[in-house]
């Protein structure tokens, strides 16, 4: 399984529920024309983009902010 | 584990459980006083609508949240108007007009509650999928709408002796509640079953019940003051506030989570599994 896509789900669970989490993170590897497995740390960028857009209508910006921090320091 | 909702919040669910007890009491003891339920329950009601409007502070201008708790809060406000504005008709004037301007602001609420929390739900669209919560809680809302008419709702239509105005305010409190509090509550319940135990679905969950409480309320209201079996102190009286502490307590706990008390610690990967 890949590190990468287990990082990020690990990072939304708490705030989406495991089974939202796990659709948020296998829809982004699928608009980026890759599988779950597939992600890695060179994804990154478009990885905090994409989570930035499901975000900014269900979530404060802090709570943005504390998940794209956990991707940096975690995934980076 | 921590819950993430501060004291600050579980103190404001506390503190409103704790008045509407003590109210109900001091209704009881002075044998229905209007003046302490009146003046009572918008205390209560004003003091949700400015947890709800503090919690709207708590975002920046342009964030979509901002509005759905600005919209929500003006519900509540309203509703609160509406109580003042009551208190003041029954227990100074000492009149019970029907229809008044009470009614006007209770009407008005309807209207923000429908928007704010339908686009909370709507939020969630790119996340979850939000076709079929939508269309199973306008069937159920619908069919509601359907067992009011024909429970209450065609005994008023026919009532002659009763004013038109009368009869449509009568029947817009339970159809409103149906079709713009309880089908959105409903379908806001049915996308958040899909977070689970996810925090943002948090206070939302606490808005639905609280708007779930508030059409039952209201419904019950409906049925007891056609049948002249409502008076001040009635156990609606506290289902309304009931349901206005839940929805504050809602926005109260949106606030937490825009404003957590601490960043919480993030270590490397590598130093979590070692």
């Amino acid at each position: 399984m890949s590190g990468t896509a287990d990082v990020i789900k690990k990072a939304l669970t708490p705030y989406l529920g495991p089974v939202v989490a796990d659709t948020c993170v296998r829809a982004t590897a699928l608009s980026l024309g890759k599988s779950y497995e597939d992600l890695g740390k060179g994804d990154l960028p478009v990885l905090e983009g994409s989570i930035c857009r499901y975000l900014s209508a269900v979530a404060p910006k802090s709570v943005i902010e504390t998940i794209i921090r956990e991707l940096q320091v975690k995934v980076a | 584990m921590s819950t993430h909702i501060s004291k600050r919040t579980w103190g404001i669910l506390a503190a409103g459980v704790a008045a509407i007890v003590s109210l109900a009491e001091a209704v009881r003891v002075t044998e229905g006083s209007a003046a302490i339920s009146d003046f009572g329950s918008f205390a209560v009601n004003g003091t949700a609508a400015v947890i709800v409007l503090v919690a709207v502070l708590g975002y920046a201008k342009g964030e979509p949240l901002r509005l759905q708790w600005l919209l929500i809060g003006l519900g509540v406000a309203l509703f609160a108007a509406g109580d003042l504005v009551w208190a003041v008709y029954e227990v100074v004037l000492e009149r019970e007009p029907f229809p008044s301007l009470a009614d006007v602001l209770y009407v008005a609420q309807y209207l923000p509650f429908f928007i704010g929390v339908s686009l909370a739900g709507l939020a969630y669209r790119r996340l979850v999928p939000v076709r079929l919560p939508l269309l199973a809680a306008t069937l159920v809302a619908s069919a509601g709408a359907v067992g009011v008419y024909a429970i209450l709702g065609r005994h008023v239509v026919v009532d002659a002796e009763t004013p038109v105005v009368e009869r449509v305010l009568l029947l817009a409190y339970p159809f409103c509640d149906l079709l713009l509090v309880f089908g959105p509550a409903l379908f806001i319940v049915l996308v958040l079953a899909k977070l689970g135990s996810g925090r943002l679905a948090r206070p939302w969950w606490a808005v639905a019940g609280g708007m779930l409480v508030l059409a039952l309320t209201d419904s019950g209201y409906a049925y007891l003051d056609w049948n002249d079996l409502y008076k001040p102190g009635s156990l609606v009286d506290y289902g309304w506030m009931a349901g206005y502490l839940l929805i504050a307590f809602g926005a109260s706990i949106a606030y937490d989570m825009a404003h957590p008390a601490a960043r919480p610690e993030v270590r490397p990967a590598h130093e979590e599994a070692a």
